[in-house]
């Protein structure tokens, strides 16, 4: 009952009509402010007794209270590549111009017992699109939502509990962290934007300065939507897509119709899952093992280490492996072995498959910190299965528009969008180099990520320029090379993030 | 009468004994146990929890930072806390791990500790000090540092978790607390210099001099001076969970 208020007073509004939307907007900035608000605006000079105690119980609450106000607008311009998963722009709807503006507000309350967190959100979003369904269009809409909320109570000094929604991250890995098997895109490329997080029930048991122990329960999706492939390597995914709703596809009836979602890979509702975590931290060197399972899915066992090798150097790896794959791969059709169709053909396989990265950083005196990570793939498509894929998408591609057919491509295209696949291909190489406070002005960062199997590459710049002690201006950037049937070129050929953050 | 006599005077001879016994032994004080005392001016306790404002002028600009410290040993959790441009970083020190999350980069990065804090100042700076068991000392003859006699002792590092391979240290003989640092590489070469003030007091039942201010000066460009104010000292348990990594990113 209390789970289930509290996803009712936190859960993300699935319209996000302009309609209603301003008035719930205002009444979490209300909030806000009467959160950020001194303790004398609120209450005055307190001057009884009375007052005074109760003054005096806000001040004490307040000694412990944290605020974090943010208000960030950007504008991204993005250039949707002519690729065949987004046929000229009908099933992502990727707007020419994505402005928004918003508040982000994090407060924490921490009391010798509890530790609470509440961290609202309320922005406009302005769109406008110049290819697509929606072409020539614009639309503006106001969302307001809890981004993340977190009740931890701490049952012994070492023994903690906690319930909320958070954006659950770990592991040393710059590009993604394969160890975790919950939220794929663990958002190092693209600071400004949010990772949405899930709902989890953790205990953590600090058993000495060395060792802890971590138990996780994921009970609810959160805000956490996001497709499977794509969000790692498209930082600024935006877009109304226009998927097929599964649920109502006339596929089959009863059993046979689930047993083809299923295999088709076109259930992606979500699954609870559990995780155990140990962690041990010595002396310049720490590793952790994972072993977690969903439900309705396979067990998992990943970990991440790394090592301090001087005061310059460190050299990490993360790793997740499992038996057989939930990712979707091209089969060929009997009797027509130049088509395929994409299913989940290694479910019931026993094969150890996962995905392992090693990387190392060095730092130069000046802070100059330069980042070196290789992935091998394991779950990845192969060559074969590369050029099947692509040549289905195609396929489906050209079939979109034709009447009836056109269904079936879409189905087709969702399932592209969808391989529950973190990188697509095998091999990956990603070189990143960085520094912060530059003149007490400057952060920089430049980050290469090359898929080896393809060819195809992505650039990322990311410039922040503090104006004062207060004011960023911003730009995070995104140029795509390679084909245009390659993984990197999937969804943009660039686009471009410009914005200016306040922080209160 | 006389019996009585003697008995008054060899009280008398044994308590001269007894008094000059102890100022001997005190004046004797192993290096290690002075090390001990001048660590226990600078937090080596089972945990402190301070704020620390830094102020550093390196190359003629002017830096600022407010930091909101945990530390135990050489442990230490850091809270950025202004200006708001860096207001909610975090820094993580356990067992020479060093992992650093600020807003927005959404999981704690582990960072080497050659990245810098601010100006002139080191990670370990922030943190505790345990040169008695980090270091060897060999005593060097006395000195006399702003008309204070002084201890004098070169520290050589012996165990990995020094932050610093040499340092020669200068210590109170009156109060027992390091008053003067000069830093050196493996190769030998000074690189800084700090000196310490103790204006707060720490431990109620028995107050002892703690740290309030440590002035670090870049030994090539005298001019990049680093100061850290230490304040709101206090000496508190701190339970092994505020070092769990797993916590770092709601705390």
């Amino acid at each position: 009952m209390l789970m289930g208020f509290l996803r009712r007073l936190t859960g993300r509004r699935k319209t996000r009509k302009k309609t209603c939307s301003p008035f719930r907007a205002m009444i979490i900035l209300c909030g806000i402010l009467l959160l950020w608000l001194p303790p004398f605006a609120l209450g005055g000079e307190a001057d009884t007794g009375e007052k005074t105690t109760v003054y005096d119980s806000f001040t004490d609450l307040r000694d412990h209270f944290t605020s974090y106000i943010k208000w960030i607008s950007y504008d991204i311009v993005p250039q949707p590549s002519l690729s065949s998963l987004n046929p000229d722009n009908k099933l992502f709807n990727i707007p020419s111009n994505y402005l928004t503006s918003e508040i982000r507000a994090d407060f924490s309350l921490d009391m010798d017992k509890m530790f609470l967190v509440f961290k609202p959100r309320v922005n406009v979003i302005w769109e406008r699109w110049k290819e697509g369904p929606k072409a020539d269009q614009e639309e503006t809409e106001t969302d307001s939502f809890v981004y993340e909320w977190l009740v931890r109570y701490y049952l012994t000094s070492d023994l903690i509990a906690s319930y909320g929604r958070q954006n659950l991250q770990w592991g040393p890995a710059y590009l993604l962290s394969p160890s975790n098997p919950f939220i794929q895109n663990n958002g190092q490329s693209n600071p400004k934007r949010e990772v949405p997080g899930m709902d989890f029930v953790t205990f953590l048991w600090v058993i000495d300065p060395s060792w802890s122990i971590s138990t996780i329960i994921n009970t609810a999706q959160g805000g956490n939507k996001s497709a499977f492939t794509l969000d790692v390597s498209n930082l600024h995914l935006i877009g109304k897509r226009s998927f097929p709703d599964t649920g109502r596809l006339p596929i089959g009836e009863g059993d046979v119709r689930n047993q083809l979602i299923d295999i088709l890979g076109l259930d992606t509702s979500f699954e609870p899952g559990y995780a155990i975590k140990a962690d041990f931290t010595g002396f310049k060197k720490y590793f952790s093992v994972i072993g977690s399972f969903k439900e309705y899915d396979r067990a998992r066992l990943g970990g991440y280490g790394g090592i301090t090798v001087s005061d310059a150097m460190l050299l990490y790896a993360e790793t997740s492996y499992t038996l057989g794959s939930e990712a979707l791969y091209p089969v060929a059709v009997p009797h027509f072995p130049e088509q395929s169709i994409l299913m989940k053909s290694k479910d019931a396989s026993s094969e150890p498959i996962g995905m392992t990265l090693v990387g190392g950083t060095y730092t130069l005196e000046n802070g100059m910190t330069f980042v070196l990570e290789g992935v091998y793939n394991g779950e990845g498509y192969g060559d074969e299965d590369a050029e099947r894929y692509y040549r289905l998408r195609k396929q489906a591609a050209d079939l979109y528009d034709v009447p009836y057919i056109g269904e079936l491509a879409k189905l087709v295209l969702y399932q592209a969008a969808n391989t529950r696949l973190r990188l697509l291909r095998r091999h990956y190489l990603m070189a990143q180099a960085y520094q912060n406070q530059i003149d007490e002005t400057l952060n920089l960062a430049l980050r290469f990520t090359y898929n080896i199997d393809d060819g195809s590459s992505q650039l990322i710049p990311i410039v922040e320029y503090e104006i004062g002690d207060h004011i960023q201006a911003f730009l995070v950037g995104q140029y795509n090379m390679g084909s245009i049937d390659s993984e990197f070129r999937t969804l943009f050929d660039h686009s471009v993030m410009i914005g200016v953050q306040y922080t209160f | 009468m006389k019996t009585r006599q003697l008995l008054n005077m060899a009280c008398v001879l044994g308590l001269c004994l007894f008094v000059l016994t102890t100022c001997s032994i005190a004046d004797e004080a192993s290096p290690k146990q002075i090390l001990q005392r001048a660590d226990k001016a600078r937090g080596n306790y089972e945990g402190v929890k301070w704020n620390i404002y830094i102020d550093s002028t390196e190359n003629n600009e002017k830096q600022e930072r407010y930091l909101t410290v945990s530390a135990r040993g050489y442990d230490f959790l850091a809270v950025l806390t202004n200006p708001s441009k860096v207001k909610g970083q975090k820094l993580l020190m356990v067992d020479h791990n060093m992992w650093f999350m600020k807003p927005g980069v959404k999981k704690p990065v582990p960072i080497s500790s050659r990245q810098k804090l601010v100006g002139g100042a080191a990670y370990g700076d922030i943190a505790a000090t345990n040169y008695a068991d980090d270091y060897e000392a060999e005593v060097l003859p006395e000195e006399t540092i702003d008309g204070e006699d002084c201890h004098v002792f070169r520290l050589k590092a012996i165990t990995k978790k020094a932050t610093y391979d040499e340092i020669k240290y200068w210590i109170s003989k009156k109060r027992t607390v390091g008053i003067k640092a000069e830093y050196y590489t493996v190769s030998g070469k000074l690189f800084k210099t700090a000196t310490f003030e103790y204006n707060h007091q720490i431990a109620k039942d028995n107050p002892a001099p703690f740290i309030s201010k440590m002035t670090i000066i870049d030994a090539i460009a005298p001019d990049n001076i680093t100061y850290l104010h230490y304040k709101d000292n206090e000496l508190t348990k701190i339970p092994d969970s505020m070092f769990d990594v797993n916590l770092l990113m709601n705390r």
